[in-house]
């Protein structure tokens, strides 16, 4: 089902740790170790852009809602979430420095609404409307947050530690964030978690217990599959439209990406991509 | 940073998955030492841990295992304890923390004179416990724990008479074991032979000190030493492929003895280090650089990582104080490797794209189009064609199902008006009919000739039109004749007695003489002008037409009178329910007595009566029978669609979409039916939407974009999330991009411009956040399920747009301030032909048009202060040019790069495993079968060249039962001090 098409030299000097394609999936984006942003065109296979930020590593990157133009957030090692637009060149609109690592940021789906996860267990939020201010800063849990995903309508958002739990804040109007749901399947660090990107109630999640969990937000928090990959689980990924559903992870020094594939009931299954 | 602290001059942590967060610290005193079981929560504010057991021994505790161990029997796991007096005592862990009497599971004593100084269990086979005192002693607990198997590592013992202070097992090889003692002498033992293997010894040869040794966790081969030396406070890894000296020397920091070493579980590039300077230093091996250093007010006796939290170790001070820290986290320089995600992937419409550690392209996969039974091309041609009409010819003649080759049979006689399309469609074929009853009467009955007789009607007699017959048809008419008449009298009989029921059914009076019975009243009454008696009798007789002949020549009212009187006596089925409604031009009176097996006949019925406005109506009341009556939808459907109500067939069709191709035949019907549909029905756009996205869901789910934007086109104007997925699909990069791009109109961007904001660069984040009962104030929306979306959405847009009448100008996306914005990426207005103006998206103003009009069309009534509002404003709309220190720093030179790629160069992980794995071609000493078993079920085929490296290592260093062999060992003399600290040599051979 999958066929490798092409490869694109990233230009990175040391290890990547995030890629993303916009809105459009005209551009790639990859950040690093090395502390650079590099984006590509992807038909055109070539570098189009560079971002250097500082030397720190940089974990994570998320890029707006192209009604924003083209924005990128990034954050790094040493503790600084900035967003760049594009401009003739790229251009920092906005930093904000944080005492220790922040690991992940996303936008809220259709806002610039940054939700930040840090190493010490905070969960940022900047706002565009309040000139990036922070909107609120919260410790959602005890240690490392290692990802996070907004819902598709923004109403939730899921954040992931090292603390083996999984914490779903609800957001409404006017309100600050409240925790919804709290899972605590996991037996080890949880180092991924995404909403599916059609259902707002399906959730998956993995970590260094090699689980993939599923589960479903009604009333209570149902868990609808669990597949045991025996490795680290490092980072899961939908396609558009939920259909196909890839894990990334390493064992014994190796990195693994196994492709599942939706059938009934939001059950998944293991195919051969490559 | 601190994060807890207890009591304790040494610790050990949990090797739990669920109970991580567990360490227990020996506390020694006078009367002796009691072992603390220390639970703490990170979360929690206070820097205290708690303690949930605790266990008392009555002598100094030396040194402090704990492993997980027979798991059904001990939950908790194995808390070993090596004391001053020689013996080792085992407790069980789960019993200290519930507080039960007796958690001591054994003693294994009479080992050494002097106290034990180390202690290790075996992570493979935890029931070897490795134990370091006067010499190296292993204890097997797997047979029985109260009087454990007690065996030495082999012989000769390389440390002589030199206490043992430390043992380390390798972490990946299960039978390599390494020691070190106080003379600074390491030595590696190959338990399966029971050989000491290798030795080395430090040259700068000290005595009576502590020698701290633990193995590489990731590279079997090496060893890390530490000295509790205050010449020379090092620490050195080893290899054992080059074993003339240490291959990485970190010296300069500690500037006393080292005492304790730590190598880190959870990054195997990272040591820890403690020293009676009270530094502990992280140091990662691979960079050969100082990761963190902090200087502590105390002299560190122990460290220890936490085996599964990561970046968090113990520390125990010599006076009895432990903390529980964390590496600082986020300082520059080095990340660990926890928090690096090491491979990812992301994807985007049929393409996904993946990265992996050690590989620095991106690798692009395609995704595969799928398309089940051709649905999506028979979609895609069905929608290419322009005029309805051809698509319906099209589905005719490609269609396999009768089912839906019925319905698109109807399709085209709604779409043709034809009558006799309708009849044929309906089963009844006009030209048989007229055919039959051409043959029957001898007379033309075509309904070609309306027009002539309209032209016709003249007062002159119209004249009979006879059939023409062929020599032929004539020949084979006879033949028939004969052949009707001799073989098959009874049937013809009876057909035509079906035929012309109504016909027969009266009971005739044959009477032909009007001077008797009924005829002469009849003539009677005739005779003195009461007709209305003589039409009575007439009828009450059988003769019927002479009735029905009368009341004509009289007025209208009797003869409708008579008429009624006629059709209602009657008992005949057909005649009362279905003739005397195309009399009475009655037809919704038919339809809702027709005998609903045969509706057609009814339909057509119908169709002929004058009535044509009634007969949707009359289709739809047939539909409803079939609904009501017999839940047969297909029926129902096929009146529906006859009755061109759109929201009558799409109530139906809404179920259609079990399955894919169900769901696309649904959606080809509905295009057409909406075309020819008579009513506008908001209900018919909701459904139909709903089945649109739930059909581009799939197409897009099958990487069918084409199919998805088809599809889409269709939906209503203000299906939001059609609209927007329509934009995907049209910008968006795949493989259809281009013939989408080329055969639709762009679709105007179906979400609303806004202006991204300057910011502040801020510092630490030491200022308030929240007041905590503040409400915050941000872009949220209630949760709604999908169907919701564009409800959803529009919702959204009129929170935006009320929320803009307070900054007015600046999110207003055509607003003077962001023209720029505006004039970059509005698209042109849609021309999509079904699209009609989107509501929540504004169409961009034309040229001309003021800038206050403009303001007024996006924001509803104007406010009589708006252009002072956009005055105000404006500075915030263009912000002063930011200070510098906002801006991002200018590309880095290439200089920079360079440097860049030269740290690299030094990033690259040392010591090649490849030169010495050449060598292993040498045949094996093999009296290995007990532990080569064992070996086998675990180990994994990496390990197991690395396990060669050693059986290598046993047989070309054989240390045999003889001194002359120890001292050759011993003997090794290290090079001189540059050689050994440059890069390692090319090993030998």
């Amino acid at each position: 089902m999958l066929t490798e098409s092409m490869q694109i030299n990233s230009g990175h000097q040391s290890m990547i740790h995030d890629i993303k394609y916009d809105y459009y999936g005209d551009k790639l984006a990859s950040c690093g170790s090395d502390g650079y942003i590099n984006i590509y065109d992807v038909s055109k296979k070539q570098q189009v852009g560079q971002i250097k930020i500082r030397d720190s590593p940089l974990f994570s990157l998320s890029w707006s809602h192209p009604r924003f133009g083209n924005v990128l957030a990034t954050s790094s090692y040493d503790g600084e979430i900035s967003i760049f637009k594009e401009q003739k060149d790229w251009m920092k609109v906005a930093s904000f420095q944080n005492e220790g690592s922040v690991n992940c940021v996303q936008f809220m789906p259709r806002e610039l609404f940054l939700a930040c996860g840090t190493s010490d267990g905070f969960v940022i939020l900047l706002d565009n409307n309040k000139n990036w201010d922070v909107d609120y800063k919260w410790q959602a849990h005890e240690s490392t947050i290692h990802g996070l995903c907004w819902n598709y309508d923004g109403s939730l958002l899921a954040t992931c530690s090292a603390d083996k739990l999984i914490k779903i804040w609800e957001f409404t109007n006017n309100n600050k964030p409240q925790l919804k749901y709290t899972i605590q399947q996991h037996l080890d660090v949880v180092k991924d978690v995404q909403f599916h990107p059609l259902e707002n109630n399906i959730l998956v999640s993995g970590g260094d217990d090699g689980k993939l969990r599923i589960h479903r937000l009604d009333d209570d928090v149902v868990e609808i599959q669990l597949i045991d990959f025996h490795m680290t689980i490092w980072r899961i990924a939908f396609n558009m439209l939920g259909n196909l559903l890839t894990i990334n992870g390493e064992i014994n020094g190796q990195s693994q990406i196994q492709t599942l594939k939706q059938e009934d009931n939001y059950q998944y299954s293991q195919i051969d991509c490559n | 940073m601190l994060l807890k602290t207890t009591q304790g001059n040494m610790s050990v942590w949990s090797n739990l998955k669920s109970q991580s967060n567990l360490l227990v610290s020996a506390v020694n005193d006078q009367l002796g030492a009691q072992l603390q079981f220390n639970s703490f929560n990170l979360g929690q504010k206070n820097t205290s841990t708690s303690i949930i057991g605790t266990i008392s021994c009555k002598d100094a505790v030396t040194c402090l295992a704990w492993e997980n161990f027979a798991q059904e029997t001990y939950p908790m796991g194995l808390v070993a304890a090596g004391t001053s007096e020689g013996y080792v005592a085992l407790y069980d862990a789960n019993s200290a923390i519930n507080q039960e009497e007796e958690s001591c599971v054994s003693i294994i004593d009479q080992l050494y004179e002097g106290p034990v100084n180390a202690i290790e269990f075996n992570e493979f086979k935890p029931n070897l416990i490795a134990l370091g005192g006067q010499d190296v002693l292993i204890a097997d607990i797997i047979k029985d724990i109260q009087n454990p198997q007690v065996f030495g590592p082999g012989n000769p013992n390389l440390h002589e008479d030199s206490s043992i202070t430390a043992v380390s097992w390798n972490k990946k090889i299960l039978h390599i074991l390494a020691s070190a003692s106080q003379n600074g002498l390491t030595g590696v033992w190959d338990l399966r032979n029971n050989k000491p293997i290798f030795s080395f010894q430090d040259s700068s040869a000290i005595s009576n000190k502590k020698v701290s040794l633990l193995w590489n966790p990731e590279i079997p081969t090496q060893i890390a030493v530490a000295y509790d030396d205050e010449r020379a406070p090092e620490l050195q890894i080893w290899d054992l492929r080059n074993p003339q000296g240490p291959s990485i020397v970190f010296s300069q920091i500690h500037k006393s003895g080292i005492n304790s070493l730590s190598w880190c579980p959870n990054d195997h590039s990272l040591l820890l280090t403690g020293g009676r300077d009270g530094q502990v230093v992280c140091w990662n091996y691979k960079t050969q650089s100082v990761v963190s250093q902090e200087q502590l007010n105390f002299e560190i006796a122990d460290l220890k990582w936490s085996k599964r939290v990561t970046s968090v170790y113990s520390i125990s001070s010599v006076d009895g104080q432990t903390s529980i820290r964390s590496l600082p986290c986020g300082k520059e320089g080095y990340a660990p490797k926890w928090l690096k995600p090491p491979v990812g992937s992301v994807y985007a419409f049929d393409q996904m794209a993946a990265f992996k550690e050690n590989n620095s392209a991106i690798q692009v996969y395609s995704i595969n189009q799928s398309d089940p039974d051709n649905i999506f091309e028979n979609f895609n041609a069905f929608c290419s064609i322009d005029a309805d009409q051809n698509r319906i010819q099209f589905e005719i003649d490609k269609q396999h199902n009768q089912q839906y080759t019925q319905y698109w049979k109807l399709l085209n006689s709604v779409q043709k008006e034809d009558k006799k399309e309708y009849l044929a469609t309906l089963g009844f074929s006009v030209k048989e009919i007229t055919q039959q009853t051409e043959n029957y009467t001898g007379k033309r009955h075509s309904k070609k000739d309306d027009q002539n007789k309209k032209k016709n009607q003249a007062p002159q007699r119209p004249a009979i039109d006879f059939a023409t017959i062929t020599d032929q048809d004539a020949d084979s008419f006879f033949n028939d004749l004969t052949n009707q008449s001799i073989n098959k009298q009874q049937q013809t009989n009876s057909s035509r007695n079906q035929d012309v029921e109504i016909f027969q059914s009266e009971q005739v009076s044959k009477n032909t003489n009007w001077n008797v019975g009924v005829e002469k009243i009849i003539k009677d009454n005739l005779i003195v002008g009461n007709y209305e008696g003589a039409i009575d009798c007439a009828l009450k007789c059988g003769r019927s037409a002479e009735a029905l002949l009368l009341a004509y020549s009289q007025s209208k009212e009797i003869f409708e009178q008579t008429m009624n009187t006629f059709l209602t006596t009657q008992t005949d089925y057909f005649l009362k329910n279905v003739l005397k409604h195309i009399v009475l031009k009655h037809p919704d009176e038919i339809a809702k007595n027709y005998e609903l097996n045969t509706w057609k006949e009814c339909a057509a019925m119908v169709l002929n009566s004058d009535n044509t406005g009634q007969f949707h109506k009359i289709m739809e009341q047939l539909g409803d029978r079939f609904i009501a009556e017999r839940k047969d939808e297909f029926n129902a459907l096929q009146c529906y669609i006859l009755a061109m109500n759109g929201e009558k067939c799409i109530k139906i069709l809404i179920n259609h979409n079990k399955s894919l191709k169900e769901l696309s035949e649904a959606i080809k019907l509905l295009i057409v039916i909406e075309a020819y549909s008579l009513q506008e029905s908001e209900l018919f756009a909701r459904y139909f939407d709903s089945l649109i996205l739930q059909f581009a869901n799939y197409a897009i789910q099958h990487n069918q974009y084409l199919s998805a934007a088809y599809s889409l086109n269709f939906s209503s104007p203000d299906c939001q999330r059609a609209l927007e997925l329509l934009d995907l699909l049209y910008r968006g990069n795949h493989k259809e991009r281009n013939i989408i791009q080329k055969i639709m109109d762009k679709p105007t961007f179906p979400f609303k411009y806004e202006q991204i904001k300057m910011g502040i660069v801020k510092q630490l984040s030491a200022q308030p956040v929240h007041a905590p009962n503040q409400p915050v104030s941000r872009p949220t929306r209630p949760a709604v399920n999908q169907h919701q979306d564009d409800h959803n959405v529009r919702q959204q847009i009129q929170q935006n747009q009320n929320q803009n009448t307070n900054s007015a100008a600046i999110n207003n996306p055509f607003g003077p301030n962001v023209a720029k914005t505006a004039d970059e990426q509005v698209p042109p207005p849609s021309k999509r032909p079904v699209q009609k103006p989107n509501p929540p998206v504004k169409p961009a103003p034309p040229p001309n048009q003021t800038k206050k009009q403009e303001a007024q069309n996006l924001q509803g009534p104007p406010f009589p202060n708006e252009p002072f509002r956009q005055e105000q404003q404006q500075p915030l709309v263009q912000p002063p040019p930011p200070p510098k220190h906002h801006m991002a720093p200018p590309p880095p030179p290439p200089q920079q790069q360079q440097f860049q790629s030269n740290q690299q160069q030094q990033f690259q992980p040392p010591l090649p495993q490849q030169p010495f794995q050449q060598q292993q071609h040498q045949p094996q000493i093999t009296q290995q079968q007990q532990w080569q078993q064992e070996q086998q079920q675990q180990q994994q085929q990496q390990q197991q060249n690395q396990q060669q490296l050693f059986n290598q290592r046993t047989q070309q260093n054989p240390v045999l039962d003889n001194k002359q062999q120890i001292q050759q060992s011993k003997a090794v003399p290290p090079p001189p001090a540059p050689q050994r600290r440059g890069p390692p040599p090319p090993p030998k051979k």
